[in-house]
């Protein structure tokens, strides 16, 4: 009886196994600076539309009275979800700076 | 050219032209009413919304100064009668009136709230606290 | 809502109404008058009211040419003959001692009347129902 010599595994070396699917594309981190431009570029453009639309009220367009107080009360409420978003983030950086190292 | 400038916009500015025509409205209305039982009274009308249609239309190629200037122009022609009109063969109906009386009353209105609400968010900007 | 048209379809109601009740009067005063032999009697008028147009046409809001009327009232003589009564001594008797009188049915002008009110008491309602609901939509966003 003759033993076969160990030879060397021929294949593949072990590797480790994919993270993510094979074909997805790789993940970004989020950039806040970019989402919060775009949140405000969005409240500007609803700031916007409510003005035409008050406009319009005055030169005597009737057709939607109600469709125009909506846009101006959701322009306000946009606003103030903005605002207390910026208060919250300039809250945050001055305990950041208060803190003592 | 002070920072105040700023406060006043073409939309509150067109706002305010309408206002002031709507009370005129109200005060000729009136006007009509008083006289529904005079004989030779022709009913008195304002026509301003195609005039401050054009002054919007056009804001949009002009800088916000000189629509600005139009506008308070705008006021001044209101104020001094400009665009009433006298129309001799219309007598006065009642009912007729009384429907102009709501309509303008409702525009009135609608127009403060929404000033004050469009007023509300340089509120909000000028004091950074969320409840203006 | 567009209060403007609502109010306009409602200005048309009571113009139609009015119409009709001025109509009526007319008939009632002149109830009992007489023509003389040879010359017309006076003929009893009525109004007649229809829609304008299908209320689908109403809908489309860009088209600012669409005319607000929701009811189209017009006078017409009404299709009755006229009332002969015998009287031979009137003064507008004629050879056989017949008088021709109006043809106005007192009883049925009271009642058009008492109908005009009603209705046009009613389209006041659908306006104030209008103005109502205009000034609720103001409120919207105050939150008390």
């Amino acid at each position: 009886m003759s033993i076969d010599p160990i030879s060397l595994m021929s294949g593949s070396p072990i590797s480790a196994p994919a993270l993510s699917p094979p074909g997805a594309k790789p993940v970004e981190a989020p950039d806040f600076s970019k989402w919060m431009t775009d949140e405000v570029h969005a409240l500007n453009e609803k700031i916007a539309s409510a003005e035409q639309s008050l406009s319009g009220l005055a030169t005597g367009e009737t057709a939607n009275l109600h469709a125009v107080m909506i846009e101006l009360e959701n322009a306000r409420l946009a606003f103030q979800l903005a605002l207390q978003v910026r208060n919250k983030l300039l809250e945050g950086y001055q305990d950041l700076m208060r803190m003592q190292i | 050219m002070s920072m105040l400038d700023s406060l006043s916009t073409v939309a509150s500015s067109t706002v305010h032209v309408a206002l002031d025509a709507l009370a005129l409205r109200q005060q000729l209305i009136s006007t009509n009413l008083a006289n529904a039982n005079s004989a030779q009274y022709g009913s008195y009308r304002i026509d301003f919304e195609q005039a401050l249609q054009r002054e919007v239309d056009s804001s949009a190629t002009r800088s916000p100064a000189e629509t600005l200037e139009s506008l308070r122009s705008l006021r001044g022609e209101l104020s001094s009668g400009a665009h009433i009109k006298e129309s001799a063969s219309a007598a006065v109906e009642i009912d007729q009136e009384m429907i102009r009386l709501n309509e303008t009353v409702i525009r009135y209105q609608a127009l403060i709230q929404g000033l004050g609400k469009y007023g509300s968010l340089a509120r909000m900007a000028i004091s950074g606290e969320v409840k203006p | 809502m567009d209060y403007f048209k609502s109010f306009a379809i409602s200005a048309s109601g009571l113009a139609a109404e009015k119409l009709r009740l001025e109509t009526a009067a007319l008939n009632l005063a002149n109830a009992d008058t007489t023509a003389a032999p040879g010359t017309e009697p006076y003929r009893s008028l009525e109004v007649v009211g229809s829609a304008t147009q299908a209320f689908a046409s109403f809908l489309p809001t860009d088209s600012s040419e669409t005319s607000l009327s929701a009811v189209t009232a017009t006078v017409q003589p009404r299709i009755m003959p006229p009332r002969m009564v015998y009287d031979p001594a009137h003064p507008h008797a004629d050879t056989n001692g017949f008088v021709a009188r109006a043809n106005v049915d007192s009883l049925s002008e009271m009642v058009t009347i008492l109908r005009a009110t009603r209705a046009y008491e009613a389209n006041i309602k659908a306006i104030n129902a209008a103005k109502a609901m205009a000034q609720q939509a103001l409120e919207i966003g105050s939150g008390k």
